[in-house]
């Protein structure tokens, strides 16, 4: 786009024009400490809580040997008797005793809309990925109340996340919460952008998925990651990544979800289907908790404020299916929690628990016996279920989950080498068959289709005759099978999304079909 | 011309004992003497830091540390504020004598409809001048001005004051500001829109 020269010195003209003698009226303190995040301001008499400050920062040496002078924001978080306590967004080391501070009268907004889709920003919507500034004209409040009981309606649509386990046992919802918990190094963040990848789909649709992936207290390494695997995936072009990393100070930190939140709530609003992830949330806390010990509020359990639980309900609460009336739009939260050593019952994991609608659990032991996604079903949940589900996976995965949960009660059996029965030998080669069928490697998310159409298989015995090891290439084999011979049944039960007779006898018929090409080719 | 100084830290224990002896010296009908005395021994205390250590450390007992004071200012200073200075020494408070000082100077400019003001220039106003803009600042805010400058070349024209905590900066520097943030959000808008119709293209 060609940049006319007349044009800009027509709004130049415009301006001075429209020009009038404004006085710029201001409260101002003093900055009487700072350090580590945060400072303390004399004066301020009439600060309001969670109002922005700017700090004067004057005389900063520059390059040229000359020095400039700028603002570094940052938010009242105490009003104390004398002073007032505040965090600092922004590079806290220029602050010094003695500077200037003034409100603002204004709380803590964040460029959204379509122009933060595809870049990368840090925890106050500032570009961080070399692209140039967000050109947003619209801005939301990082921090606000959570839509009430009259403006939502239940959840009854599914998100499908595109991996297997989570799609037939632990369905979420669009507008639910739903918690992805375990250990360090267990496969959460790898669930998270299978699921931001699986809405890939849906933005050929009138009915598309945005996301908003926020980093908190990770490598920047690892984000960096994370960005070019999704841009790998074309996944980038409807996704922001909101990155608070290590090096950030802990009030970036403290702030990155809700300024994500935001971001996600302006599509909310339009009618449109948001999936936030939140990785993690134990960084987030760990940040509060150190902003809070450091402006000396009182410490409770474990050194955590008293708020710490209102810091995570508060921002899960917003994850909502809004009501028709209200557009009808969702914001599905995905939030992530690292545990020590699998301890789900210490203070954080066991608030965030109580928050979400259910929770996804990953063991290392399932993830070290090869088992990826390393899934436990038998302690995940979602406790919004089969309203979140097609009829054709509720129809075929109602019975999966006691499968595998009559499958690990019957595996200590298996290792004591023991003759078993028929039907105890039968149970153990189906689960042990279903269990490989949920495997999945990572960045290949399936469509909810294919899905159906695998469990079909392995439920109805298909798997049974096959060694276990061949059970991953008989399945890829079998969806081809699907998608060249076997469309038009496919693209019925993509279209019905239920399974009527008609419907199964001809899926079973081009199952047999398979099944005999299989078997002639293994002979 | 009186400097502008920065903002002076008062805390609330300081305000505390300074209003109790506002009030005592109010109804002594002594109030400007006492104001004036308690003035001098925060120059003292500013020019002899020494001196507020001593007399407000705590390696002395409150009785050896009362004994200093009587023999430094009984019957140099109005008897209540000696008899002021006992309290505060007994309460253990002397170390914040300098910002009582000050809180009681600041509570007499409230009682006597004083307010100070502290006006940021590109060069010093002669005293016509700044008696004009005392003034006229006077007659906005309802009170006695007392205007103390300061020179802050950067402003390029006009004057930046500071009223209490209360910043108004009418300075050519903010104006210049304030332009450039509105012909950059009208750039930007006007960006936006020729963007749109090039992508409608």
């Amino acid at each position: 786009m060609k940049i006319n020269t007349d044009e800009i010195t027509n709004i130049i003209k415009q301006e001075v024009d429209r020009y009038a003698t404004e006085l710029e009226v201001s409260q101002v303190g003093q900055v009487i400490e700072a350090g580590d995040g945060i400072a303390r301001v004399y004066g301020l008499s009439n600060a309001m809580a969670g109002e922005m400050l700017e700090f004067d920062v004057e005389g900063v040496p520059g390059r040229d040997g000359g020095s400039s002078s700028h603002t570094v924001r940052g938010q009242v978080f105490n009003l104390e008797q004398d002073t007032v306590g505040a965090v600092i967004y922004g590079d806290y080391e220029e602050i010094r005793e003695g500077m200037s501070v003034r409100t603002t009268g204004q709380l803590l907004s964040v460029p959204a809309g379509d122009a933060v889709l595809g870049r990368v920003l840090n925890a106050l919507g500032e570009p961080i990925d070399g692209k140039g500034p967000v050109q947003s004209s619209e801005h939301r409040k990082v921090d606000i109340i959570a839509p009430g009981i009259a403006e939502r309606q239940p959840v009854k649509e599914p998100l499908q996340t595109g991996v297997k386990a989570i799609d037939a046992m632990i369905p979420i919802g669009r507008g639910q919460r739903e918690l992805i918990i375990g250990d360090r190094k267990t496969g959460k963040t790898a669930v998270a952008i299978d699921a931001i990848i699986n809405q890939r789909d849906t933005h050929k649709t009138d009915d598309p998925v945005y996301c908003i992936y926020v980093a908190i207290g990770q490598k920047e390494s690892t984000v960096a990651g994370v960005v070019e695997a999704l841009r790998e995936q074309g996944a980038m072009d409807y996704t922001t990544v909101i990155a608070a990393a290590a090096s950030e100070s802990a009030p970036m930190q403290y702030i990155a979800p809700y300024s994500g939140c935001a971001m996600g709530e302006y599509f909310m609003w339009q009618g449109k289907h948001v999936l936030c992830i939140y990785d993690d949330l134990s960084k987030q806390a760990t940040s509060y908790r150190q902003l809070s010990l450091l402006l000396r509020r009182p410490p409770g359990r474990e050194a955590y404020p008293g708020d710490v639980f209102y810091l995570h309900s508060r921002l899960l609460e917003r994850a909502t299916k809004l009501s028709d009336e209200n557009g009808g739009g969702s914001l599905t939260a995905l939030p992530i929690i690292e545990t020590q050593e699998g301890d789900v019952s210490a203070y954080i994991p066991t608030n965030v628990i109580s928050i979400t609608d259910g929770q996804i659990y990953l063991t290392p032991e399932l993830f070290y016996a090869g088992v990826r996604p390393a899934i436990n079903v038998g302690i995940s949940v979602s406790r919004v279920g089969g309203n979140a589900q097609i009829k054709a996976m509720k129809q075929i995965a109602g019975s999966l989950r006691l499968d595998l949960a009559a499958y690990r009660e019957l595996e200590a059996f298996a290792q004591l080498g023991t003759e078993l029965d028929k039907a105890t030998q039968h149970q153990l080669d189906r689960g042990a068959r279903m269990v490989e069928l949920l495997k999945q490697p990572q960045y290949e998310p399936m469509d909810v289709v294919d899905q159906v159409i695998q469990i079909f298989a392995g439920s109805n015995g298909y798997l049974d005759d096959i060694t276990v090891d061949q059970v991953p290439e008989f399945a890829r084999q079998l969806l081809e099978h699907f998608h060249g011979s076997g469309a038009a049944v496919r693209s019925t039960l993509a279209e019905t999304q239920a399974f009527d007779d008609e419907l199964e006898a001809k899926m079973k018929e081009l199952m047999d079909q398979f099944k005999e090409i299989w078997t002639s080719q293994a002979g | 011309m009186a400097q502008a100084t920065p903002q002076e830290m008062i805390q609330t224990v300081e305000l505390v004992y300074a209003q109790s002896l506002l009030e005592l010296a109010q109804d002594a009908g002594v109030l400007d003497d006492v104001a004036a005395q308690m003035v001098q021994i925060a120059e003292l205390s500013e020019r002899e830091p020494g001196l507020i250590r001593l007399i407000s450390t705590r390696t002395i007992s409150v009785d050896q540390r009362a004994k200093i004071i009587e023999h430094m200012l009984k019957g140099k200073v109005h008897d209540l504020l000696y008899r002021f200075l006992q309290v505060v020494n007994r309460k253990n408070r002397l170390e914040h004598l300098q910002g009582i000082a000050a809180a009681l100077a600041h509570l007499v400019d409230e009682a006597n409809g004083i307010v100070r003001v502290d006006a940021y220039v590109t060069s010093l106003l002669d005293e016509a001048h700044a008696e004009q803009l005392a003034e006229r600042i006077g007659g906005i805010i309802d009170g006695k001005v007392v205007l103390r400058q300061e020179v802050q070349p950067d402003l390029i024209g006009g004057v930046k004051m500071r009223i209490g905590d209360r910043l108004i900066d009418g300075s050519v520097a903010a104006q210049l500001r304030a332009l450039e943030r509105r012909i950059g959000e009208t750039g930007r808008a006007s960006a936006r829109d020729q963007a749109k119709t090039l992508i409608g293209d």
